[in-house]
């Protein structure tokens, strides 16, 4: 029996292996670019964003950024409709390099599209598993904010309250930008 | 200080047995030192910081520290609090409990003798307690939320210290929320996407300049902002200073809303409306309904940065339940004119306005609806992200509102432990409970409650681990609650003081006071103005020790001292961290600070003000683009009506901010046998119920016991003069009081602060009678609503008449019972 669920449990991790085996989450908020060069930035990805390699080149990766964006917003990726963990955010002018692929109307009326926009990142920035940005995150997490009062459940606050909440604690827990941004991205992904 | 005098050897010796047989003598030599040797370390309290004058190794006295700019009276009673009568010397345990552990009488709590014992005994007994209860029961049948202010400082914060310790022992259950802002920290990200009580205002220099009508609605500035979480710095008083000046010369007018004339109030002499109370949210409907009704509510901001207008405006106007919230309907309920409360409307209109609201009205049944509909109000008004306009619900708390300096953060003790062990902790996962729910858990094991959304099954609890805090103090419904007490297995506290809370325990550790102790805080929560050094200024008075180390000293016994200390080899190993990660953060932001060496030598490092800082406006940013900026809300506006509450069809907590009934109040049934509403905010010259065992109680007692005003009025139709004893009560319980007849308070009011210590006349008896004026002896223990939870201590009728019995005396400044 254990060798069996054993098995089933390979295929399953295997299959998703695949599945998933193209993408990579950018380790820190990092800028874009239009050519694998690197030379004309259009904008950054944050901390934690999911990425699929296209392809490779020297020490850069061309990748798809897939999201939501929306109307008065374009150049957001958010992502979901109506969650606003933020993807990334693009210059104005890089909003013609933004494929829509659908359309669709949240609770308040506002059109939100799914986007795609391919972009080249530096290799350095990236980073395979999720679990080494979440480790430390949890770890500023729990160390600064639990130094003056006990740190909130996870689930007290939704993926688009958090931001504000951890914004107007940042300073007092002593949070760098790097370390605010790994901190909501944290939280936000294991929100309610 | 190792010499053991011989006075103090004859007294050991005196003791009962438990203490001779260890031999463990460390009290202090009961003679000073020369009393010239003299020092001056600094040093900080919630109340500010100060240089404490030591002499023969005694704190005799304090000079304000030189950057405070409005030092509070409050620090000059510090001195006598370390040596009071209050002090608890020695570890203890109530008699029965050291004879019967936790199968003892635990009807006895709170009147049962005191038995010293050594450190060593107090040890192992909380060790094996804390053992057992989470062998047997697991780590939710122990509850250690521990709430409460204790003394300053990031290392000794006994809460921290103790849920860390208690998460190495296997776990507990922890509260969420606070009793300070339960139900305005819950609703507000749901319409504003923030908490908002606890962050930074619109800076008070762009109120000056650009306000004219300044609304402290509920809040009381002048009394609150003497104290901060961290080190009070006071940096609003010179801003409110201006705006006296402001008002004097006519160019700013000051509102008070509030059933009391404040010291707020009474400084500015402030225009004052006076709702009766509970009743703010019917008034703010009678402003809205006339905004709306003349068509001058700002229907652009109103379309552009909100959603749910419409739904509350059918509201508003009664097409829903066919009662339009007219002027006249508010003015039944709220008891202010419709004139004046058009007239206000107006004028909040007319000119720029911003609204400074406290936190008292939340405290209140239905609390959650009181902010919603100030925010509602502010945005018909249409002023929010303009600078020094809007709304704010933090210029009473912690000197909000003056500018943030460019200082990095300072780390404090938390509950994270490094440790490649598979303890006790590894199974653990966090379990909170809202924390004004406390007894309603504890009676009610298995009980379900909803709470924001999700539902809470109450666990049953069987110990309770207190430290350096007082619920005896600040939870509601005092009789209810010691009958609550009653199933607990067992009750530890650590605190300095034989508090009301110390005096139910069975086992109280004697904790130091930050005076005995080195740490390291920041001055101005808001403010960020300095990281300050707190000197030991003078050894542990008697045989206290710091929490920290009484928290060292269980986990080694747990057998996970590493785990607790983090390897480092003594307190001072953390203060150097807190201040060098700091110092790595200031250097990332280019700002020096000196080697902890020389901050420590010096005592503080100041940091400065941006011009940035003084420009900020809450808001600013979503304002001008509220698509790029939008707020944390499901809508990314402002939520008049909010869908994520809807969907939780609570009967008690509706789509939009309404009025709705509280359970008491003045024009509610019960109001005819109990016709007063009992008010009690915070106290003049206390942190709520902190300094209430000094010499400062002499400032504002009458007769010994805490102050109750009320109007002449119905002081004449009771027959109570000024500096009578009274005696308040309604059906959940009584106590004594000194009476202030004052129109200070509007008639159908009494106001009584929150923080008298509870003295029971008799202890032994059910539903005694508090003899020196513990307003929770009055409060309800109900939550607000299904959404937060938070205590509704201002919901509230009781009656009062004179008091015509033998006085008895005050004994809850004096020590226990001990044998």
């Amino acid at each position: 029996m254990k060798k069996i669920y054993l098995t089933l449990l390979s295929i399953i991790i295997t299959t998703s292996m695949y599945a998933k085996q193209n993408e990579v989450f950018a380790k820190v908020s990092s800028p874009v670019f239009l050519n694998s060069t690197l030379s004309k930035t259009i904008g950054t990805v944050q901390t934690a964003t999911p990425l699929n390699i296209i392809k490779e080149k020297n020490n850069s990766l061309l990748v798809k950024v897939e999201g939501w964006s929306a109307e008065g917003s374009e150049t957001i990726i958010f992502k979901k409709v109506g969650q606003r963990v933020i993807y990334a955010i693009l210059d104005e002018n890089s909003i013609k390099n933004i494929k829509t692929i659908k359309t669709v109307l949240d609770d308040y009326e506002t059109p939100w599209n799914q986007v795609t926009i391919n972009v080249w990142i530096k290799k350095e920035n990236i980073v395979k598993d999720i679990n080494i940005i979440w480790e430390e995150a949890s770890t500023i997490f729990n160390g600064r904010c639990g130094g003056c009062h006990p740190v909130p459940e996870l689930q007290h606050f939704t993926a688009n309250q958090w931001p504000g909440v951890i914004k107007s604690m940042k300073d007092r827990a002593g949070l760098i930008p790097n370390e605010f941004q790994s901190v909501v991205k944290y939280v936000q992904n294991h929100s309610k | 200080m190792k010499n053991i005098s011989r006075r103090s050897f004859i007294k050991g010796t005196g003791a009962l047995t438990s203490v001779a047989l260890t031999g463990h003598l460390s009290a202090n030599p009961l003679i000073s030192r020369a009393i010239e040797d003299k020092s001056k370390p600094i040093s900080a309290s919630h109340f500010g910081a100060f240089r404490a004058h030591v002499r023969g190794g005694q704190f005799t006295g304090v000079t304000p520290f030189e950057d405070d700019v409005a030092p509070s009276p409050m620090i000059n009673a510090l001195p006598s609090r370390t040596y009071a009568k209050t002090r608890v010397e020695y570890p203890m345990v109530r008699e029965g409990f050291l004879k019967h552990g936790h199968k003892s009488d635990t009807s006895k709590r709170g009147s049962d003798k005191f038995v010293r014992v050594s450190w060593d005994k107090a040890l192992d007994l909380v060790t094996s307690e804390i053992k057992r209860v989470q062998k047997e029961y697991g780590y939710k049948s122990i509850y250690a939320g521990s709430y409460g202010w204790y003394c300053t400082g990031k290392l000794h914060n006994p809460q921290r210290l103790m849920n860390r310790m208690m998460k190495i022992s296997g776990g507990y259950v922890g509260r969420t929320g606070d009793y300070s802002t339960a139900a305005a920290q819950v609703i507000m990200p749901h319409v504003v996407g923030s908490i908002e009580v606890y962050e930074q205002q619109t800076s008070w220099p762009l109120v000056l300049k650009h306000a004219k009508n300044v609304v402290f609605w509920g809040a009381n500035p002048m009394v609150t902002c003497q104290i901060e979480w961290d080190v009070a710095g006071h940096g609003a008083f010179p801003y409110l200073a201006e705006l006296k000046k402001l008002h004097k010369k006519g160019n700013v007018r000051v509102y008070s809303v509030d059933p009391v004339t404040t010291d707020t109030a009474m400084y500015f002499n402030a225009t004052q409306i006076k709702p009766n109370p509970n009743t703010d949210t019917a008034m703010m409907l009678g402003m809205m309904h006339y905004l709306y009704s003349t068509k001058q509510y700002d229907e652009k901001f109103v379309k552009k940065y909100t959603v749910g207008f419409n739904k509350f405006k059918n509201y508003l106007l009664g097409e829903t339940d066919k009662t339009p919230k007219t002027p006249k309907w508010a003015s039944k309920i709220c008891g202010v004119s419709a004139k004046t409360i058009e007239n206000f409307a107006q004028e909040l209109k007319t000119n720029k306005t911003m609204l400074m609201a406290g936190w008292a009205v939340q405290r209140a049944d239905h609390g959650e609806q009181f902010h919603w509909m100030l925010v509602t109000l502010a945005t018909m008004l249409g002023q929010i992200g303009v600078p020094g306009c809007g709304f704010g619900l933090s210029y009473h708390y912690s000197n909000g509102g003056t500018p943030t300096a460019s200082a990095p953060g300072l780390g404090g003790i938390s509950t994270t432990i490094n440790s490649d062990k598979k303890g006790p902790w590894k199974d653990y996962k966090t379990f909170n409970i809202p924390c004004a729910r406390m007894v309603d858990m504890i009676s009610n094991p298995g009980k379900k409650i909803d709470f924001n959304g999700k539902e809470i099954t109450y666990p049953e609890i069987k110990m309770v681990y207190w430290t350096s805090g007082n619920p005896f103090h600040h939870h509601q419904d005092r009789n209810t609650m010691i009958e609550a007490w009653k199933k607990l297995e067992t009750f530890i506290v650590h605190d300095p003081f034989w508090t009301p809370t110390a005096r139910m325990a069975d086992i109280v550790l004697p904790a130091t006071t930050e005076i005995e102790r080195d740490d390291i805080e920041v001055i101005g929560d808001y403010n960020s103005s300095h990281i300050i050094a707190m000197k030991k200024a003078i050894q542990p008075v008697k045989e206290s020790k710091d929490d920290y180390e009484i928290c060292r000293l269980i986990s080694k016994r747990l057998g996970y001292e590493t785990e607790f200390t983090d390897g480092k080899a003594t307190q001072m190993d953390w203060i150097k961290e807190f201040y060098n990660n700091a110092k790595d953060q200031a250097s990332q932001k280019n700002i020096s600070m000196p080697s902890f060496d020389k901050f420590w030598e010096k005592g503080f490092v100041k940091f400065e003000v941006s011009e940035k800082a003084k420009n900020f406006t809450r808001y600013e940013d979503f304002r001008k683009n509220p698509m790029l900026n939008p707020l944390g809300t499901p809508s990314g506006k402002i939520e008049i009506t909010s869908r994520t509450i809807a969907k939780f069809k609570y009967d008690d907590c509706p789509s939009h901010p309404s009025w709705i009934e509280p359970k008491e109040w003045l024009g509610s049934k019960i109001a005819k046998k109990y016709p007063l509403h009992v008010l009690s905010p915070h106290p003049k010259y206390r942190l709520h119920s902190q300094l209430s065992n000094t010499w400062l109680r002499d400032l504002y007692e009458i007769q010994g016991r805490e102050p109750v005003w009320l109007n002449p009025i119905d002081a004449k139709k009771r027959g109570i003069k000024n500096g009578d004893v009274v005696k308040i009560f309604n059906t959940r319980g009584a106590t004594l009081a000194g009476a202030i007849v004052t129109n200070n308070v509007m008639q159908g009011v009494i106001m009584i602060a929150e923080g008298g210590w509870y003295d029971p006349q008799d202890p032994s008896q059910k539903g005694t009678i508090c003899k020196h004026g513990d307003v929770n002896q009055l409060t309800i223990d109900k939550g607000t609503s299904k959404l937060a939870q938070g205590n509704i201590a201002n919901t509230v009728l009781a009656d009062i008449e004179k008091y015509t019995g033998k006085l008895p005396d005050i004994t809850v400044f004096n020590k226990p019972n001990i044998i």
